[in-house]
């Protein structure tokens, strides 16, 4: 948490409105993404009791399956027609090719917005762990389309891991990114509690719109936002739909039975999963009046060129993940993961004035008048003594690091000023005198992506590393 | 006040049996002195956050428990065979054990009640003792165990969820639990509580042992932690080593001899507030629950105690609410999180922290908290376009 996030959430607490983080958008928003919407039976690692889903806020499709806990309904109500439509959203981005770079890429990635981080962490992760290694013949065969969707789910839950990738976004987080309410981050995985904060009635402030709709949490009247089952909702809406459907369908799992029985709980999860749908779509709307950040078309374009990898993987049958990574690959998914964090936090400040603003607060880098220009030295006027050290290499912000200073010279009294010597990179260009200019610690470089390395590295040694050794005869 | 005010807060609000569950939950938070002084007296505090206006919503949903108990079902089934065999194929303690003998110490005979309790904990103790002495006939695995633990003076029994392994003279507890283990690993949040909790039962078994003049460490430390295998029902043994937990709680314990020297400054301090806090008390007997009277004189007692109130107790404590309300009137930042807490130090107040950034003078030891503040606020002003 930088200091802008402290000064902004005091600031928030103390009157209740929310405060931007961000003046853009920082993450890709497709025109048409896919939201789903969960709840989770409870007791039960991966069995959704409800799904809501679909590209346009006016037309959610829902999926339930009455009796979650049957193996049979579990898969023929929800897992299977979810894996058919996912498949077919997935295959027309997969299928639509345009040449950049001199390769084929795909037009668009699939992207997922979900409403909270438990949610991403279900329909990554866990469900898509549990349905890519099921069989499709045999003893509790599923149909392909179920397997591949595994596939998909697991990749999409992967690839999300990667910092700045769009593919997979919680809308709590897409918020949180944004902006920055009275409360902590705990609390603000509550969507509905966090977007009244940032989204709040008209006349009324975020505080009292967030303290309105955890009295309605409380009082019965709005459900959780899933998929963590919420205890009382189970105990007092639940359980004896479930008990009656049960009774009724006299064991039976046909899918006209189930349907038909199974109204009553149909209504119930529609309405305890509608609020969240809604809250979701304007969660995107909110993001969606911010302009895009510059540097989100590049980072998409990462997603597409990922997709592309996958999709062709799955094309020829090997989209296969392991359980657990080996060393190796851990190892080379937390180094790739970290020069992804490094350059995201580098173009998001170089993109944004705000977030910039959170390295200057914290004396990372600084902004100032140019008062002359001697190439290759350049003088700035600062409104305090210079906060960073002399000798220190920095970017200049314009050039989006392709140009690097070093401070030769700081005036602590007034008036204060900063000397910076042009060295390496862009040497041909200088501000113009008067103009504001921003010297920061952030280089938007094009770094080779990690490659697998060939040994354990170090990092990943220890007694319990399985170290694989090249089989030799005795 | 003639009695220890924590007993008498038990006799105001209700008081609750203590669990594992409720003993663990001295690891959450050692700091809140309220939490400390209303489990010495064993407040129940699911009906306090009520009568206090702000109810908790813990509680498990009728399904998580109906496929806790047929996951325990399946696995001690047929003598506890499907436990054994995870088990033993973690730990390989049953080979060569011909005839496994249990004993399920859950009912004694015409017993209700705390008799009932006090009976099954002499047994307990009895079978300890037998493993403990290496009796040829003594029970491989002890289910439904009672044991004791003394906690602030007083005597708590826990009634076992955790069963015992016999290996050798030596013990093992195997906690079960029905959350998934997939691929090996499970949520971090759920096996932490899980270790906490089997914690305390590991430690009472420790004083029951070292109560009859045995070597504590006849109990293991390396716990075992029986969940479902991936997305069956098949159940899978990982050891978990909860060392560290059942220091820290003895640690805990130890520190609970000083609740009544809590309580008692708490009640000087209320004197020396001009608050008659035994007149409270008196009225809160009086009042009826439900009340608008009721809910006023328990906050006003409960203010009494000094809270240490963090977001995280309301993934925990069932006064988690209330506490924050306590906090937001005190305008302390640590509501909004750890991070904007330690960042600001010793400037306790939300308001103390806007005024810094708006200019007021800061005291020596808040200059530099101070100076980061303003920088920001400018920084950002700057960024928004505000002169």
């Amino acid at each position: 948490m930088s200091t802008l996030d402290v000064v902004q959430r005091l600031r928030a607490a103390t009157d209740g409105h929310a405060r931007p983080r961000a003046s853009m958008c920082h993450r890709h928003v497709e025109e048409a993404p896919l939201v789903l919407v969960m709840y989770r039976m409870s007791g039960e690692s991966a069995a959704p009791l409800g799904v809501m889903y679909g590209t346009r806020v006016a037309r959610p499709r829902l999926l339930v399956a009455p009796e979650p806990r049957s193996r049979q309904i579990r898969f023929q109500e929800i897992f299977n027609p979810l894996a058919a439509e996912l498949n077919r959203y997935i295959a027309v981005r997969a299928s639509d090719r345009e040449i950049l770079r001199n390769r084929s890429i795909c037009r668009q990635a699939p992207q997922i917005i979900v409403p909270n981080s438990a949610t991403a962490d279900f329909v990554g992760p866990l469900v898509g762990r549990s349905l890519r290694y099921l069989k499709t013949d045999g003893d509790y065969a599923v149909p392909d389309d179920t397997v591949v969707a595994g596939a998909h789910l697991t990749w999409l839950g992967l690839q999300a891991e990667l910092p700045g990738s769009s593919v997979l976004l919680a809308a709590t987080e897409l918020l949180r990114r944004h902006w920055v309410s009275g409360i902590s981050d705990l609390e603000s995985e509550d969507l509905h509690v966090q977007l009244a904060w940032i989204d709040p009635p008209a006349r009324s402030t975020g505080a009292k719109a967030a303290a309105a709709v955890e009295e309605r949490r409380f009082s019965g009247d709005l459900a959780a936002g899933g998929p963590t089952p919420d205890p009382s909702w189970d105990r007092d809406v639940l359980a004896p739909l479930v008990a009656d459907f049960n009774a009724k369908r006299t064991r039976s799992e046909d899918h006209p039975i189930v349907v038909r029985h199974g109204a009553a709980i149909c209504t119930a999860v529609r309405e305890a999963l509608e609020p969240t749908w809604n809250s979701t779509w304007r969660a995107i709307e909110l993001l969606r009046r911010l302009p895009q950040a510059p540097s989100v078309a590049r980072r998409w374009e990462d997603d597409r060129r990922e997709f592309t990898n996958h999709a062709e993987r799955v094309e020829a049958g090997d989209a296969r993940f392991r359980t657990r990574d080996s060393v190796k690959q851990a190892a080379y998914m937390v180094s790739r993961r970290e020069s992804a964090q490094s350059t995201l936090e580098a173009s998001e400040a170089l993109d944004d004035p705000l977030v910039m603003a959170a390295a200057i607060g914290e004396a990372q880098a600084f902004a100032g008048t140019v008062v002359a220009v001697n190439r290759p030295t350049v003088e700035l006027s600062l409104a305090g003594p210079c906060p960073v050290p002399a000798g220190t290499e920095l970017y200049w912000a314009e050039q989006r690091g392709k140009c690097s200073v070093v401070i030769t010279e700081t005036t602590d009294t007034e008036p204060f000023t900063v000397t910076l010597e042009t060295k390496k990179g862009k040497t041909k260009y200088y501000p113009l005198v008067g103009r504001r200019a921003v010297y920061s610690p952030f280089k938007e470089g094009s770094f080779p992506p990690p490659k697998m390395p060939a040994n354990v590295p170090w990092t990943h040694l220890g007694p319990e590393t399985p170290i694989p050794s090249a089989e030799v005869p005795d | 006040m003639d009695c220890d005010l924590a007993s008498t807060l038990g006799r105001v609000f209700g008081t609750r049996n203590a669990s594992a569950r409720s003993t663990a939950a001295l690891l959450s938070n050692p700091a809140c002195e309220r939490r400390a002084v209303l489990d010495a007296g064993r407040v129940d505090l699911v009906s306090l956050a009520e009568r206090l206006g702000a109810p908790a919503q813990f509680g498990q949903s009728p399904f998580a428990i109906g496929q806790g108990n047929r996951f325990e079902e399946r696995i001690k089934a047929d003598g506890y065979a499907a436990l054994v065999t995870a088990i033993d194929d973690l730990l390989g303690i049953f080979e060569g054990v011909e005839d496994l003998r249990s004993v399920n110490l859950e009912r004694v005979g015409g017993l209700r009640g705390r008799a009932l309790v006090e009976a099954r904990a002499a047994q307990t103790a009895d079978v300890l003792e037998a493993i403990a002495t290496g009796q040829p006939d003594a029970p491989h695995v002890v289910d439904h165990g009672v044991t004791t633990l003394e906690v602030a003076g007083n005597t708590v029994y826990l009634e076992q969820d955790a069963l015992a392994f016999r290996v050798g003279e030596h013990l093992r507890i195997c906690e079960i639990k029905g959350f998934p283990i997939i691929d090996g690993t499970a949520s971090p949040t759920k096996v932490g509580a899980a270790a906490r909790q089997t914690a305390v039962y590991v430690a009472s078994i420790q004083d029951t042992l070292a109560a009859r003049g045995f070597d504590p460490e006849l109990v293991s430390s390396e716990v075992v932690l029986v969940c479902p295998k991936n997305f069956s029902i098949a159940p899978t043994a990982v050891l978990v080593d909860v060392d560290r937990e059942v220091r820290a709680l003895r640690r805990q314990l130890r520190r609970r001899i000083d609740v009544s020297s809590v309580a008692q400054r708490i009640q000087a301090d209320a004197g020396h507030n001009g608050i008659d806090l035994e007149g409270l008390i008196a009225s809160a007997e009086a009042a009826k629950v439900g009340t608008k009277a009721g809910q006023r004189v328990a906050q006003e007692i409960v203010d009494e105690l000094p809270f240490h109130y963090v977001p995280e107790c309301l993934t925990s404590c069932d006064l988690a609410r209330h506490c924050r309300s306590c906090s937001v009137a005190a305008d302390e930042p640590g509501r909004l999180g750890g991070d904007v807490a330690s960042l600001l130090g010793s400037v306790d107040t939300v308001a103390a922290a806007i005024g810094l950034i708006d200019g007021a003078e800061p005291s020596a030891d808040h200059a530099e908290v101070a100076d980061l503040l303003r920088a920001t606020s400018e920084a950002i002003d700057d960024a928004t376009g505000i002169a």
